[in-house]
């Protein structure tokens, strides 16, 4: 198990210095540069000359992604003009905001996905199966713009019960203290995941219940319940694993449209904002953290598999 | 065989799951803000406006940090010497109750402007006098490369001798004779009394001493007080922010997010806040901004164009809609160094023929709903007026400019593609440069994001087309970045035209002459205009004492077309609460003066 992890930790490592590099490039081949895009149009040619200069744009690309490098490895990130804060002060300002939100929403829609599309499984076409599959099919087919603008129509000015913005602190604790606020974008970015999950769910359980395994559980004079909660739902969970996995990313990443919807100035926000504006430390400090969050999601749905299904486990170790 | 399972455990899950879920969100609900409908959101004597977070403090301006939200900030902390209103009552356009200094009396020879402070005092009690005036200046001359509003020739490089006569008056003598309107309005604007008494030190810890009236001493004055208003999240608690001269205290302050300004019991100005706190709301969008206004949750903010038809909603929520009129003009910028189109656009006649297919008020009153004005020419009309483009040298003529197209050279082909048939230089004939079979297209750089940017070039392309000039719309989200000014060798140099007038190209200060803008080699001039004629007049605008120099500018400019003149839109809608007085009249120069509003 140790050297499978060594491994795999050295394929991240590489692929999360192919990405900053890539991103490097992709970003300093823009058209138009940072200086103007920062300055503004009233800016002189010595002025953005002077920028360029103290943001080490006027070296040479490789001086340039050297330097970066040096000072990421001391944490650094840089600073970013347009907010007049390191990208580090940016990044932790927004992060908590994000994970708030994608936690509570990615949590919300696995405790309702999953029980649902066991009831899908179970129930097969009958009519929950078809109530909740048109549900889930109309849920994944509104665009969440759509749908966040619905909820905000609905309950913060019809029947004006909800705030129409999302907790306007910065920390966890901030956040957590306006629980009402959470509210509509926590479910408007439920609704989409719970509607993907739960079929996800329901496939993946129909699935094992035809197999061999659970037609012997039964033979064994086992409870549909435990043969269901027990050995069925384990292995149908696997889908979902990957899915999880694949989510961490999102957690750094953050939510745009919610993000922008629902007035929560996040991640997603924030590198939005950073390229529309060719505020190259935010996006290359961003771009970091999230391809950092990409391979350690793939790592950990990787584990999450191996502590399942024993089968995985040992190919893992014959590698 | 799926009826086997027991249905009832699975559907207690759900519900478990469901209560959890909604109970874990509803917790709190009956909490929905602290909104007093009738007055201000957080009561009556607190207003609640959306507005960008301001990140720079420092009432010197950096380059990167000249965002209009830093300007309206930092005036409601540290006032400038001079505050300006453009209603025509007041000698150089100086608003005479809220600055901080007397009219400059002017010596005969007209190159002395000698300068009488008012009393006036820091929030600490300290008397703001000349001391602190001075410190600015030495501030700004030994730091004039990091400073955003400094300009090569301009202020303080046309300073010949600056002069401290006593406490309160000092005299600033120019190197050339200039129109004073012009100096006051346009140099004078920039000086804002800084506290030397508890600023003029090099660290947070040391002494306070005369460190910035040597050159050496005032960079490293400047390097310090540069590096604390690079370090936003102490804005509210290091005590060099504590000493200000404006109406507003700084109360708390969130890097990104909520600011909150309160009342200054000290305030020595005559135009004594009225409301005790002012909180500043940034939104992600306009979406949420309009969400939340729609909501009742905010008092001032404004209703994005794309949300104008739901003005009679908000109306009927208690409201008050008001476009706010910029001192500003809008245009479409050419670039004349582009080797391909630059030829085209330096035949005067095709600018004028582009132009008479701009059909201004008709896209101003249809596509900006009435938000929008016709520009003519460089000076911009009265704010608020000149909606059906009367004194355009150019109107809305389809026929006439296919027929100046014609009559030199031009084949139209409507909907087609119209070519230059008589290359040449004569009267009848395409113009220098231009071959025979030259297509006209272009393409237009403009901005995303703004719905009736992209109707308004949709109709201009539609009406181009009539005449067979081929216009390709391509919308960036900053246009301005990827239409930089350009030799005809450099690749980034192949842009036709560019537009970032969505709200507003640019508003001026309150003398609005054009050496920014339109003489050759000015900063602004992105399309590289050149013209002797022009450069002539706007250095006139400059040196000369009578306003017809400024009229003889405006009008050759408007005839001559360095630019296509756009509709210009108002700097926003502004929506308020109209129980809120003292929001109008807007500032066409932007800023805003929170000290004048009240609660009815």
């Amino acid at each position: 198990m140790a050297r499978y992890l060594i491994t795999r930790l050295g394929q991240a490592l590489i692929v999360v210095v192919l990405v900053t590099v890539i991103a490097f490039l992709i970003l300093h081949l823009l058209p138009g540069g940072a200086a103007r895009a920062t300055l503004g149009k009233e800016a002189t040619l010595e002025q953005l000359a002077a920028f360029n200069h103290e943001m080490g744009y006027d070296r040479p690309l490789i001086q340039q992604y050297g330097m970066y490098v040096q000072r990421l490895l001391q944490g650094d990130l840089g600073y970013s003009y347009q907010l007049n804060q390191s990208v580090v002060e940016a990044i932790e300002q927004r992060l908590p905001k994000t994970m708030v939100l994608s936690l509570l929403s990615t949590l919300l829609a696995v405790v309702l996905a999953i029980p649902l599309g066991v009831l899908q499984a179970v129930r097969r076409n009958r009519w929950p199966d078809y109530a909740i599959t048109a549900l889930s099919l109309l849920a994944y087919a509104t665009p969440i713009f759509f749908l966040g603008l619905m909820m905000i129509i609905v309950f913060s000015q019809v029947w004006p019960i909800l705030p129409p913005e999302a907790p306007q602190g910065f920390t966890v604790a901030e956040v957590l203290a306006d629980p009402a606020g959470l509210v509509l974008p926590t479910a408007t970015l439920a609704i989409v995941t719970i509607a993907v999950y739960a079929r996800y769910v329901r496939s993946s359980m129909i699935d094992n219940l035809n197999e061999n395994y659970v037609r012997t559980a039964r033979s064994k004079g086992l409870s549909e319940r435990r043969v269901v909660l027990r050995h069925t739902l384990r292995n149908g969970l696997f889908p979902v694993i990957t899915l999880l996995g694949m989510y961490l990313p999102a957690l750094f990443s953050g939510a745009l449209v919610v993000e922008s919807l629902f007035n929560f100035p996040g991640m997603g926000q924030l590198f939005w904002q950073a390229a529309l504006k060719r505020d190259f430390p935010i996006l290359l400090g961003v771009t970091v953290i999230i391809s950092i969050a990409t391979v350690v999601g793939a790592l950990i749905a990787d584990l999450l598999y191996a502590a399942v299904d024993p089968r995985v486990r040992l190919r893992g170790s014959a590698t | 065989m799926t009826s086997r399972f027991p249905g009832r455990a699975l559907r207690g899950a759900v519900a478990a799951a469901a209560t959890i879920a909604l109970g874990a969100g509803l917790v709190g609900c009956g909490d929905n803000s602290g909104s007093s409908k009738d007055g201000g959101s957080q009561g009556k004597d607190t207003v609640t406006v959306a507005f960008r977070t301001p990140n720079w403090i420092l009432p010197i301006s950096a380059p990167g940090f000249t965002q209009g939200e830093n300007a309206i900030f930092g005036q409601a902390l540290y006032r400038s010497l001079y505050q300006y209103r453009l209603d025509g009552t007041a000698q150089y356009n100086i608003d005479p109750e809220r600055s901080m200094a007397e009219p400059p009396q002017v010596s005969d020879d007209g190159r002395t402007l000698t300068i009488t402070l008012k009393d006036n005092s820091w929030s600490d009690g300290t008397p703001i006098t000349t001391r602190d005036i001075q410190f600015w200046y030495d501030l700004v001359t030994a730091n004039k490369d990091k400073w955003a509003s400094y300009r090569a020739g301009g202020f303080p490089d046309n300073v010949d001798e600056w002069s401290i006569k006593d406490e309160k008056t000092f005299s600033i003598t120019t190197t050339e004779v200039y129109n004073t309107a012009w100096f006051v309005d346009n140099q004078l604007n920039r000086i804002t009394p800084l506290p030397q008494h508890a600023w003029d030190k090099d660290s947070a810890t040391a002494d306070v001493s005369d460190l910035a009236s040597t050159p050496e001493g005032s960079k490293k004055v400047f390097d310090f007080l540069i590096a604390a208003s690079k370090d936003p999240k102490t804005y509210d608690s290091n005590e060099l922010w504590q000493v200000t001269s404006g109406a507003w205290k700084l109360e708390k302050y969130v890097p990104n997010g909520e600011v909150t300004l309160a009342a200054e019991p000290n305030y020595s100005g005559t135009d004594k806040p009225k409301l005790s706190k002012v909180v500043l709301r940034p939104f992600t969008s306009d979406d949420a901004e309009f969400n939340v206004l729609r909501a009742g949750d905010i008092d001032y903010g404004y209703v994005p164009a794309a949300n104008m038809s739901q003005k009679s909603y908000l109306e009927s929520k208690g409201y008050t809609i008001s476009p706010w009129y910029g001192w500003s003009i809008t245009y479409l910028q050419l670039n004349y160094n582009n080797p391909k189109s630059g030829v085209l656009f330096k035949q005067p006649y095709l600018r004028q023929s582009l132009q008479m297919l701009i059909d201004q008020p008709t896209i101003s009153k249809v596509i900006w709903s009435d938000t929008a004005a016709p520009t003519c020419g460089p000076v911009p009309a009265k704010p608020g007026t000149n909606t059906d483009a009367a004194g355009c040298a150019y109107s809305f003529d389809p026929a006439k400019s296919k027929e100046l197209l014609e009559s030199h050279g031009w084949k139209v082909t409507p909907d087609g593609q119209t070519t230059c048939q008589s290359p040449g230089t004569g009267p009848n004939q395409c113009g220098e440069g231009i071959t025979a079979g030259t297509p006209l297209e272009f393409t237009v750089t403009s901005q995303t994001g703004f719905a009736a940017t992209t109707k308004m070039f949709a109709e201009i392309k539609s009406q181009m087309a009539k005449l067979g000039i081929q216009l390709t719309i391509k919308e960036v989200p900053d246009s301005v970045a990827v239409t930089p000014t350009c030799e005809p060798t450099e690749a980034s140099c192949s842009w036709d035209m560019s537009f970032f007038g969505s709200q507003g190209s640019w508003y001026y200060p309150a003398f609005a002459s054009g050496e920014r803008l339109f003489a050759t080699d000015a900063p602004v001039n992105l399309g590289s205009y050149s013209n002797p004629e022009a450069d002539k007049l706007i250095e006139a605008t400059q040196f000369a004492g009578d306003e017809s120099a400024l009229t003889a500018y405006n009008d050759f400019l408007a005839k001559d077309l360095p630019v296509l003149w756009m509709p210009n839109p108002v700097y926003q809608v502004s929506a308020y609460r109209s129980g809120l007085q003292g929001v109008e009249p807007q500032d066409p120069m932007n800023l805003m003066y929170f000290q004048d509003w009240s609660w009815k």
